[in-house]
């Protein structure tokens, strides 16, 4: 009997039997309509938390005592955190002397290359307070404390708002399971930004004379990890739903599966996931995270997922068979990384569970190499009400034996951006607002060179970014663009869906442009800008930033950035629908890849667009191609429109390379176009199409799924698009490449299943 | 399923009886989820109700239209992952006694009692896969877990809800 056969009547006795639970009144289609309908009703958008919706009593005894452990959280941390003053106004500072070490090795002398601005945490007992204080906040309270916290229970109690804040979702936001926010960003079409081996291939490639494509990737010279990577005569391939690598001898249409990098199943109770990897001359370096479901005693699954972020160094000069040289290990999934000069910057996510232990400094500090992370190399702001380290480590690609540097900064989850000298991290703050009232973000700045790394400035900006370009630095200037809203735990461009417990009320919204100093200090801002719309895409110039919002219209701004303390809006453009990504395309040209939209800013397909950028106080749109029309049966997606390093583009072969996933449904048929496609532009006749190459997939809808489906399905996995000389190859992560001839109107040379 | 586009438009535009509509469509699927994984129908009410209003004030950000049912599901996903946490650091007693054996309602009971002899991670698996009615693939995406890891993990988890249900002494351990 076949796997499937054996727990499919298992299913359909589940499913039969779940089915038998009726619904309750109040989930009732119609009466929910009515609790939407309230809630717009109610003026104050989100606190849809009325007697009407929370009816039962029990359920409000509980939701009051989360209430109030938080807003004890808020208090005591106030009440405790303001106590230290520091010079930037968010780290403790402390005399160098009192740093005390934990047995990890020798922090590198750092102060030769970088000066260190931010002083790390003195000791573990102040590590631990802090830890303890987000996680255990009633501990801390005062006997006055916990009167007003029994009288707001009261309040609370009784229907009243003493407090503006939506608690709850607070709570979750520190106390939740890590993997939330990330799991629905990326499963929801959100890509965190990360990395390429864009510039490390370039000694190879000059060797060897053949022109191929790289990484597309946002700094110039700063590296970033990829699935799929060429370096001019192999490619290599994350292939998609496997923990494999596969390493593929491309000799034009000739191509032959060397090796594969593959690894055993690990221990039932651990998963592991590979991420993206880099490519260097005869080097590659993965990065993968391990899943340890089960890792405390008392076996609370939820409680105790342990998350590793291993990097993994390989000796690949002989292509057939690589050879591991070493694995790092650090604490906290894997988020992002970095490669330049010849060192790789890793970044992770290590979230704090509540069991943490004093006598156990590995459980509430970071980890790396097999060591906690010395108290002097953590920082820990004064404010905060996450539990979340962001975990930074350095390594030299000649001498990867050791993580050279490892530093660990205490604050929330966001967005990384690395310009050629420093990390940012930014991460909306759950907790603070601007003094009007707006959402923010904080912002950490390290700075880094050969492979030290030390804190320099921290700072805040009014709201959230979408993504990774909506930073960028220039003379040492940090520019940024955010939309901000008045929201109670908005996370308004977190992006995409955000899929989480957010509750987000598009009327607040605003925009704005941010210029900060070295030190994170504002200099300059433009705000109040396209308020009710959200930015989608942003691109920076040296004196031009280009960034588009969306609600029915696309305004495509344009802003003077070359005087940061006086940003001036240059034009704003306005045309039916929005690029969700920018890309430089030549001289004064601005490709834009994103949704058409008809002028009740319903998407109608998914398009290219060319902005003649020349005078960037009268931007045009020159160029228009809806490249995926939808219909009332279908739609496209695209990868391009949320991980830039899924478009390839290159200019002076006329090349705008992307995957199309289309889905059908007609007939009781499900079916599914899997197409890559390239187009090219000429300043005559706007894109021009020069290759498509799609397959197709379809099953009947017989109401469920088998799981019969899987396999085909692996068919329609991303593809991604490169080129050797003059070969174009699609490549498909789940099934085969694809070989074209660029000089013969993309004829088809081979196909091969790697 | 097959989406109306322009119900989803119209939703996306914050109109109430689009989204209720759109909903409606769901819902049983919803609670059903919600029930058997929290193994409370008060708590998997609020669930499904805190899942519709959340996404309700977020819908604006929908974009893909098919993708209306997944999106929920996430949500809920997430939801019935924090009340579980709740339960599992005690904060909460779990008072429900709804589960008791009934005569009509023993098949219920009886399932509700293996599951809730199932991992967390287990019991999601098997109720995405069940009542969801998600492709390894799609599970994968929700939990973070490599297709293939779902596979196995879903065999597994429906072997082991065989024995509770049906074997020998795995039925009389739990029953």
């Amino acid at each position: 009997m076949s796997e499937k056969q054996e727990w499919k009547d298992m299913e359909d006795m589940v499913k039969r039997v779940a089915g038998q639970e009726p619904l309750p009144e109040s989930l009732a289609p119609e009466e929910i309509e009515k609790k939407l309908r309230a809630s717009l009703a109610e003026e104050d958008g989100v606190k849809y938390k009325a007697n009407k919706f929370y009816g039962k009593n029990r359920k409000w005894r509980r939701k009051a005592q989360v209430w109030s452990s938080v807003m004890a959280a808020c208090l005591v941390l106030a009440l405790v955190l303001s106590v230290v003053v520091s010079q930037n106004g968010a780290f403790s500072e402390k005399d160098e002397k009192d740093k005390v070490g934990t047995g990890k090795k020798e922090t590198i002398a750092e102060t030769e290359a970088l000066e260190e601005i931010l002083v790390g945490a003195a000791s573990e007992d102040e590590i631990f307070d802090r830890i303890d204080r987000i996680q255990n906040p009633e501990k801390y309270m005062s006997v006055g404390e916990r009167i007003i916290n029994g009288v707001e229970n009261l309040i609370d109690a009784v229907g009243g708002r003493f407090i503006g804040v939506k608690s709850e979702e607070k709570m979750d936001m520190a106390a939740g399971p890590i993997r939330n926010g990330e799991a629905a960003e990326s499963s929801t079409e959100y890509s965190t930004a990360e990395d390429t081996a864009g510039g490390l291939s370039k000694d190879s490639k000059q060797e060897e004379g053949v022109d191929f494509s790289e990484t597309n990737i946002q700094e110039e010279g700063v590296g970033e990890a990829d699935e799929v990577i060429t370096d001019g005569k192999f490619f290599y391939i994350k292939r998609a739903n496997k923990n494999e690598i596969a390493i593929v001898q491309a000799d034009g249409a000739q191509m032959q599966t060397v090796s594969r990098i593959t690894w055993p199943e690990l221990d039932e109770k651990e998963e592991q996931y590979v991420h993206e990897f880099y490519v260097s001359g005869d080097k590659m370096v993965l990065m993968k995270t391990i899943y340890n479901y089960y890792a405390s005693e008392e076996g609370k699954v939820l409680d105790s997922c342990r998350e590793e972020t291993w990097v993994e160094l390989y000796d690949i000069s002989d292509r057939s068979a690589p050879k591991q040289i070493s694995v790092l290990k650090q604490d906290g999934a894997y988020e992002s990384s970095r490669m330049t000069g010849g060192y790789l910057y890793t970044f992770s996510d290590h979230y704090i569970y509540n069991n943490i232990q004093k006598d156990k400094p590995e459980s509430y500090m970071p980890c790396a190499d097999g060591e906690v992370i010395a108290c002097g190399d953590i920082y820990v702001p004064n404010e905060t009400d996450s539990a979340h380290y962001k975990v930074i480590t350095s390594v030299k690609l000649d001498a990867p034996e050791n993580f050279q540097t490892e530093k660990a900064v205490l604050c929330g989850s966001g967005w990384c951006y690395v310009s050629s000298n420093a990390i940012y991290f930014l991460a909306e703050s759950y907790k603070n607002k601007t003094e009007d009232g707006y959402n923010l973000s904080e912002i950490w700045k390290f700075a880094y060179q050969d492979g030290n790394i030390a804190g320099s400035a921290s700072g805040t900006v009014k709201g959230a970014v979408r993504d990774q370009f909506a930073m960028s630095e220039e003379k040492g200037y940090l520019r940024v663009v955010t939309t901000y809203g008045k929201n109670e735990n908005n996370a308004v461009a977190r992006g995409g869906i955000a899929v989480d417990d957010v509750a987000v009320r598009n009327e607040d919204m605003k925009n704005g442009l941010y210029i900060l100093d070295e030190n994170l200090n504002l200099v300059g801002s433009l705000e109040n800008l396209a308020e009710n719309e959200q930015i989608y895409s942003a691109r920076f110039f040296a004196d031009t930033a280009y960034f588009v919002t969306f609600r029915q219209t696309d305004p495509l701004f344009s802003v003077d950035v070359s005087d940061p303390a006086n940003p001036v809006l240059l034009g704003e453009l306005k045309i039916p629908g929005f690029s969700e990504y920018l890309h430089p395309y030549g001289e004064g040209r601005l490709l834009g890849i994103g949704y058409a939209a008809n002028e009740d800013g319903r998407q109608t397909g998914i398009k290219l667009s060319m902005f003649d950028i020349t005078d960037p106080g009268n931007v045009k749109e020159i160029a228009t191609k809806n490249i995926a029309e939808f219909n009332e049966n279908s739609s496209y997606s695209s990868p391009a429109l949320y991980n830039h390093k899924a478009v390839l583009v290159n200019t002076a072969k006329n090349l705008i390379g992307c995957n199309l996933n289309g889905h059908i449904y007609a007939n009781r048929r499900e079916t599914q176009n899997n197409a890559y496609v390239v187009y090219g532009y000429d300043e005559e006749q706007g894109f021009f199409l020069k290759k498509k190459t799609e397959l197709t997939i379809s099953r009947a809808d017989n109401g469920r799924y088998d799981g019969s489906f899987d396999k085909e399905l692996d068919k329609c996995s991303e593809i991604r698009g490169a080129y050797i000389g003059n070969y174009f190859y699609t490549i498909n992560e789940g099934y085969t490449i694809q070989c074209f001839d660029m000089e013969n109107d993309f004829a088809l040379l081979g196909e091969y299943e790697y | 399923m097959e989406i109306d586009r322009d119900l989803v438009n119209r939703a996306r535009n914050k109109d109430p009886e689009a989204f209720a509509k759109l909903y409606g469509l769901i819902c049983e699927d919803l609670f059903h989820f919600a029930v058997y994984m929290l193994g409370n129908r008060q708590d998997a009410e609020d669930a499904v109700s805190e899942t519709v209003m959340s996404a309700f004030s977020q819908v604006g950000k929908l974009r893909k239209p098919e993708a209306f049912r997944s999106w929920m599901f996430q949500i809920l996903v997430n939801q019935c992952k924090r009340k579980r946490k709740e339960y599992a650091q005690a904060a909460v007693p779990i008072e429900d006694n709804y589960f008791e054996p009934a005569p009509d309602r023993e098949e219920i009971c009886d399932l509700h009692r293996a599951l809730g002899f199932l991992e967390d991670e287990e019991r999601t698996v098997v109720l995405l896969s069940a009542v969801g009615g998600y492709s390894s693939r799609e599970i994968g995406d929700y939990m973070q877990m490599n297709a293939n890891t779902v596979r196995t993990r879903r065999a597994k988890a429906f072997s082991k809800l065989r024995t509770l249900l049906e074997g020998g002494n795995g039925r009389e351990a739990i029953l």
